[in-house]
């Protein structure tokens, strides 16, 4: 499976874990479904820990600078970004 | 001599992005009439030129910037393909602003919504195919396919939602100092926040006025530290005040009345969290050094005060949506916290009970819920909470109970109307009230 596509299955999953319903990609991640920049920051770690345990392994790391600017990204925002920020080597 | 690939780059660039950067607020899916063809085999499946081209304007992408591919498979697919089959077209290429390279990336991802089965109305290939593996083959290859029932297509939620205020101002004005830590960009948290408030009434029959001003305004200081994982350590200084007044007529039976106080101090949050696969748990922690400068009885009380919130999303702390079918009906957050308040008076004041007065410690906490619902129109917010804190030392326990709803009036929340309603002994001044409060609300 891509990284991208871990990444975006990933998310849809945790969000329908925590959101249970229909998904809205539409939705931003505050005025939407309604995280603030803690539960944000949570559900990113969700994140962060169900792709490391991926086959192969991803990597994400964050911090609260990238929780705090993703409360306005829509589900596929949030998902480049996520993206962009994994890797697949381990981070040094 | 112009080539005519070049040519079409640039009638593809002003068709795709003739204000480059300025992306259109676009659903997305869209309606399935605008991405969706008819295919050979009889089916309907996602048009990836189509597809392609409403994302570049839902996220704009200066097509100018895109160098001649390398790849011999790019050179044959129209502009908008190209754009989102090349995961490396900003590598190293001065062209690409910062603006492009996250619009691509959001638009290659829009691809991968609909290829790992997130988006309602469309069925995925499978397995499923990376976004430039299914952009660089034909419509049949991978095929993504358009769902219907009875005939109809299956629309995709298309709403699009109003982001949050973008101000960066540190200041904050609330109600309550327990909800200093809660930052503007948490629309929903913010929306439950208390408000300051400003009501005057004038009472006819029980000839008497009544004055309330309440309210805190604060400053947030980030230190900096603990940034990893989403995790903050902030320093919010502030001063609230507390005034309601009772004014009488001569021919009025009521008691006049007047209960002023001032706390001035500062709160370090911190929130921690503790990873736990798909249920990880945050810890808040509010420590909170303050003086109480009470002028009903010219009291002064030094105090420290310890909060703490557990948050374990969609379950503590956190909001439950709660729908009939795809109606959202409304959204509930069970509140509670941990406190423990120790108090030395600096000033025992006058009056009758002033050398009765103990310094004291105070362990408890709080319960309670909010609610917010758009189903009325105006969102509207409900919050109930007790706070109980029993007496380890001193004498006087706490008990107080808070409800209120709220009607907000503009799309950041700033402004609302409310009713309020308060009983019990207050935890600041350990003094008893029972106050209606009908108003203008206001918080930042």
């Amino acid at each position: 499976m891509s990284k991208m596509i871990a990444v975006a299955s990933t998310i849809g999953g945790q969000l329908r874990h925590e959101r249970p319903g229909p998904l809205d990609l539409n939705k931003t991640m505050s005025a939407g479904y309604n995280y603030n920049v803690d539960t944000l920051s949570l559900f990113l770690t969700a994140i962060s820990s169900i792709l490391a345990t991926c086959t192969p392994p991803y990597y994400f790391t964050f911090d609260s600078t990238f929780a705090q600017s993703q409360l306005a990204s829509s589900v596929p925002v949030l998902i480049g970004a996520v993206d962009a920020k994994t890797s697949v080597t381990p981070p040094s | 001599m112009v080539r005519p690939r070049m040519i079409g780059l640039l009638v593809a660039a002003l068709v795709l992005a003739s204000s480059p950067g300025k992306s259109q607020d676009l659903p997305f899916p869209p309606a399935q009439a605008k991405i969706c063809v008819a295919s050979a085999g009889g089916r309907t499946i996602v048009d990836k030129k189509q597809v392609a081209e409403y994302l570049l304007l839902k996220y704009a992408f200066n097509i100018v910037a895109a160098p001649e591919p390398t790849d011999p498979r790019l050179k044959n697919l129209d502009p908008g393909r190209r754009v989102l089959a090349d995961p490396r077209i900003c590598v190293d290429n001065a062209k690409c602003s910062k603006s492009d390279a996250a619009n691509q990336q959001s638009a290659r991802a829009s691809v991968a919504t609909l290829l790992a089965g997130l988006a309602v109305g469309y069925a995925p290939p499978t397995p499923p195919v990376s976004p430039d593996v299914y952009i660089l083959g034909a419509n049949e290859e991978n095929a993504v396919e358009c769902l219907q029932t009875s005939g109809k297509p299956i629309e995709a939620p298309g709403a699009l939602f109003t982001a949050p205020d973008k101000s960066k101002s540190a200041f904050r004005i609330r109600g309550k100092i327990d909800d200093l830590f809660v930052d503007r960009a948490q629309v929903k948290a913010f929306e439950a926040t208390s408000q300051a408030v400003l009501s005057i009434g004038e009472d006819e029959t029980a000839k008497k006025r009544s004055e309330t001003l309440q309210g805190v305004v604060a400053y947030r200081v980030d230190t900096g530290l603990l940034k990893e994982n989403g995790q903050r350590l902030e320093l919010i200084p502030y001063v609230q005040a507390s005034r309601n007044v009772v004014k009488t007529r001569p021919e009025s039976t009521a008691k006049p009345s007047a209960s002023k106080a001032f706390n001035v101090g500062a709160m370090a949050s911190a929130f921690i969290v503790v990873p736990n696969q798909s249920d990880p748990f945050g810890h808040v922690v509010n420590l909170r050094p303050n003086v109480l400068v009470d002028d009903f009885d010219d009291s002064r009380i030094l105090s420290l005060n310890l909060q703490y919130v557990p948050i374990r999303n969609a379950v503590v702390n956190d909001f439950i949506l709660f729908r009939s079918g795809d109606t959202e009906l409304f959204w509930f957050k069970p509140v509670l916290d941990f406190r423990l308040d120790t108090g030395h008076y600096l000033d025992k004041g006058n009056g009758p009970k002033a050398e009765e007065r103990r310094n004291f410690i105070r362990a408890g906490g709080q319960i309670g819920f909010a609610l917010l619902s758009d189903i009325l129109g105006p969102p509207m917010t409900l919050t109930s909470t007790y706070t109980r804190l029993q007496a380890l030392s001193g004498d006087k326990d706490v008990g107080y109970f808070s409800t209120g709803l709220s009607f907000t009036l503009d799309p950041y929340k700033y402004f609302s109307v409310l009713a309020n309603y308060s009983n019990g002994t207050r935890q600041d001044t350990a003094r008893r009230e029972q106050l209606w409060t009908v108003g203008l609300g206001v918080r930042f």
